[in-house]
């Protein structure tokens, strides 16, 4: 079959020509347009890819080194949803701060070319199948995004890029050692290595993941390698905040989700990979809940927020199991809430002037648009009843208590209540305390309003009912994380 | 022969990790890490038996003489020139103290290297353990000294350790990756040039007593 080769080959170009276009053009504003009108055609593609992998097993091409299975394609789907939404945003956001800022048609042709490259490689880092190629595609990622946190160029904002530059590049670093003892047997596709798995060494392929989870994990945003999570996703752009957190985490945990049956195939099921993976899990889920209580910084809390639900997906993944679906749909829930909270909070901080939270007020008088999917987004990340992270957090939660493992349980119970505790005050002060009379004028544009009211709805909509056929879906790629690829 | 060679190269590695522990300027810091591109350069014609045919010990060899020890060097090169003003890196530990802990790294990652799972896979434990040596003195530099470049010397030492472990264990990646993984690390080091001309733009300084305002 021809049509993946076809399809990918479409998608790298799409993001070539968006990259060199901007070269050729003067409008910053006109800049801008073109990270959109590629993310809407990869978004089509990605329908594309749905057709070819219908029903039918993983589809391997390009000799091997890229695969399209219901997993890759799940967070194909997650990747082109949250760029397409930051493509939106990013145009009111922009072309708001321009009024403020004076940055020249450099900084946003610089912007709009890092911008789709950076999309172009998270998507290669999915589509891979070759362990050299995922490491090779993840490394170029924190090179493409760094620029990208610079935008707002100020003091703060180049400190957090170096932080972020110098520990994803170590992280990754050991990604690669990890990455150079797993292919030491001479194999070097996942779908290969998973065949031949019982005939590596399991020690060896141990050892390597440890190096590749605290690796990948680094990006990932897993405690205790986190620390550069915080400072990169508050000072960057809300747009670059939004993708980080609900794009680049995910694909950073989902090359660890590729590593996985193989490990445990090679130790022959013995769950130390597993056992790993809910360490960090717990570790990322303590860190939140000792950090979320003193933030003063909105985007900041988010950020430590996106370390809790980064830790909730690999206790997921490390429960196994039912956990293992539940983390997967954690996945999208959280991209999407996290997205709608930055897009919101980047709003208020624009209309307020000031990001610290004990001087945003009586927001839902004021702004009530942004107010409200503040509040939807805050409520859903707390994991409060009708949204849907509520459903993938019960569904671990149940998977821990029916499993019999009574301490994980309470420990994941305790650490987030402590964070829907503090979390609740933040928000209900940020909504509702007596602030300022008077509206401010934050204007909502069209598209701004369909993102808001299309997320809210999802979030609303697998609350209350998970569609079956999705769900189905779900457990069949977690499948491929449980039992292997083939 | 071969392994003599392997063993002189090994034990000139941990020579130029040690001079780098021990230099007090970024100069002479940036001279040591040019010499260890060098030295890596070498590397892939000593395990002729891990590669097929000569275009793929030719082509790593190429490109790691190219972009380890000619092009990052000249970046460093010329970013050091431009930071003229400032030169000392104001470590947390010592430079005696940096070369003692330097040496009992790799005397002790030597002695280690054993028992490690994939000691098996080398003909030569000289040049693991020197990787492997690399690996946490390369994070040494960077956590210990206070100034954005040395930082990044640090980084290439942690990457020229990924380098020699790769090549003497395993080089089962298609060429076309082997290429990436060059290409991703020149990237790399380019941006991050360019980040240390704007740290020193902005805070005229390019220790990173100012870089720690973000904190909690």
């Amino acid at each position: 079959m021809i049509l993946p080769e076809l399809i990918i080959s479409l998608n790298v170009m799409i993001f070539i020509t968006g990259v060199i276009i901007p070269l050729g053009i003067e409008k910053p504003l006109n800049m801008l347009k073109l990270p959109l009108i590629s993310s809407i055609a990869a978004m089509l593609l990605s329908a594309v890819y749905f057709f070819c992998l219908h029903n039918s097993d993983p589809v391997l091409f390009f000799g091997g080194n890229f695969i399209i299975d219901k997993l890759a394609f799940y967070h194909i789907m997650i990747v082109n949803i949250v760029f397409l939404a930051a493509g939106i945003y990013m145009q009111e956001y922009f072309a708001k701060s321009m009024e403020t800022d004076e940055h020249t048609a450099f900084h946003y042709r610089r912007f709009s070319m890092l911008w789709q490259g950076f999309q172009l490689m998270l998507i290669i880092v999915i589509l891979s199948n070759n362990i050299g190629l995922s490491w090779v595609a993840m490394e170029a990622t924190t090179i493409l995004s760094a620029f990208l946190i610079i935008s707002e160029s100020d003091s703060l904002s180049l400190e957090a890029m170096w932080k972020y530059l110098l520990i994803c590049s170590v992280g990754i670093g050991l990604a690669f050692i990890g990455t150079i003892l797993v292919a030491a047997g001479g194999i070097n596709t996942f779908s290969e290595l998973y065949i031949h798995a019982e005939e590596l060494n399991p020690k060896l392929i141990l050892f390597a993941f440890i190096f590749i989870a605290v690796g990948y994990g680094t990006k990932a945003g897993l405690s205790p390698m986190h620390s550069w999570l915080p400072d990169a996703h508050s000072q960057a752009p809300t747009p670059v905040s939004a993708v980080f957190s609900g794009v680049m985490l995910n694909a950073a945990l989902f090359i660890i989700m590729r590593y996985l049956p193989i490990v445990e195939r090679a130790g022959g099921g013995s769950g130390e990979a597993h056992s790993i993976l809910l360490l960090t899990g717990f570790l990322s889920l303590l860190f939140a809940a000792v950090f979320i209580p003193i933030q003063t910084d909105l985007k900041r809390l988010l950020a430590y927020c996106s370390v809790e639900h980064v830790g909730i997906i690999a206790i997921g993944i490390g429960l196994g199991g039912l956990g293992t679906t539940a983390a997967l749909l954690h996945c999208l829930n959280h991209s999407l809430s996290k997205m709608l909270a930055f897009f919101a909070s980047g709003s208020v901080i624009h209309e307020y002037g000031t990001r610290d939270m004990r001087k945003i007020t009586g927001l839902m008088k004021r702004m009530p648009m942004w107010g409200t999917a503040f509040m939807v987004s805050m409520l859903a990340l707390m994991g409060v009843a009708p949204f849907s992270i509520f459903i993938s957090e019960f569904l671990i939660v149940k998977t821990a208590f029916t499993g019999g493992q009574y301490l994980l349980f309470g420990l994941f119970m305790l650490g987030t209540l402590a964070i829907f505790i503090s979390m609740l005050k933040f928000t209900l002060e940020i909504a509702f305390k007596q602030g300022k009379p008077g509206k401010l004028t934050g204007r909502v544009g069209i598209a701004d309003k369909a993102i808001i009211i299309i997320s809210v709805a999802v979030l609303l909509l697998f609350g209350l009912w998970l569609p079956p056929d999705f769900f189905g879906f779900l457990e069949q790629a977690a499948q491929i994380i449980e039992g292997g690829l083939i | 022969m071969q392994h003599n060679l392997l063993i002189l190269i090994s034990l000139l590695i941990i020579l130029s990790n040690l001079f780098l522990l021990g230099s007090s300027r970024t100069r002479a810091m940036l001279r040591g890490i040019a010499a260890q591109g060098v030295l890596l350069s070498i590397l892939p014609f000593l395990f002729p038996m891990h590669k097929s045919g000569l275009v793929s010990i030719i082509v790593p060899a190429v490109l790691s003489i190219t972009i380890k020890a000619i092009l990052i060097p000249y970046f460093l090169h010329r970013v050091i020139q431009r930071v003229n003003t400032e030169n000392a890196l104001n470590p947390y530990i010592g430079y005696p103290v940096s070369v003692i802990i330097g040496l009992l790294i790799s005397y002790g990652s030597f002695l280690f290297i054993e028992k490690l799972p994939f000691s098996y896979l080398s003909i030569s434990p000289f040049t693991t353990s020197a990787a492997f040596a690399s690996i946490l003195i390369g994070m040494l530099i960077i956590s210990t000294r206070r100034n954005v470049i040395a930082q990044i010397i640090g980084y290439l030492v942690f990457e020229n350790a990924g380098f020699i472990l790769g090549i003497s264990i395993s080089s089962t990646m298609p060429l076309f990756i082997e290429i990436g993984i060059m290409l991703d690390l020149l990237a790399g080091i380019f941006i991050m040039v360019v980040a240390v001309s704007r740290i020193h733009i902005l805070f005229d300084s390019v220790g990173t007593q100012k870089l720690e305002r973000l904190n909690k």
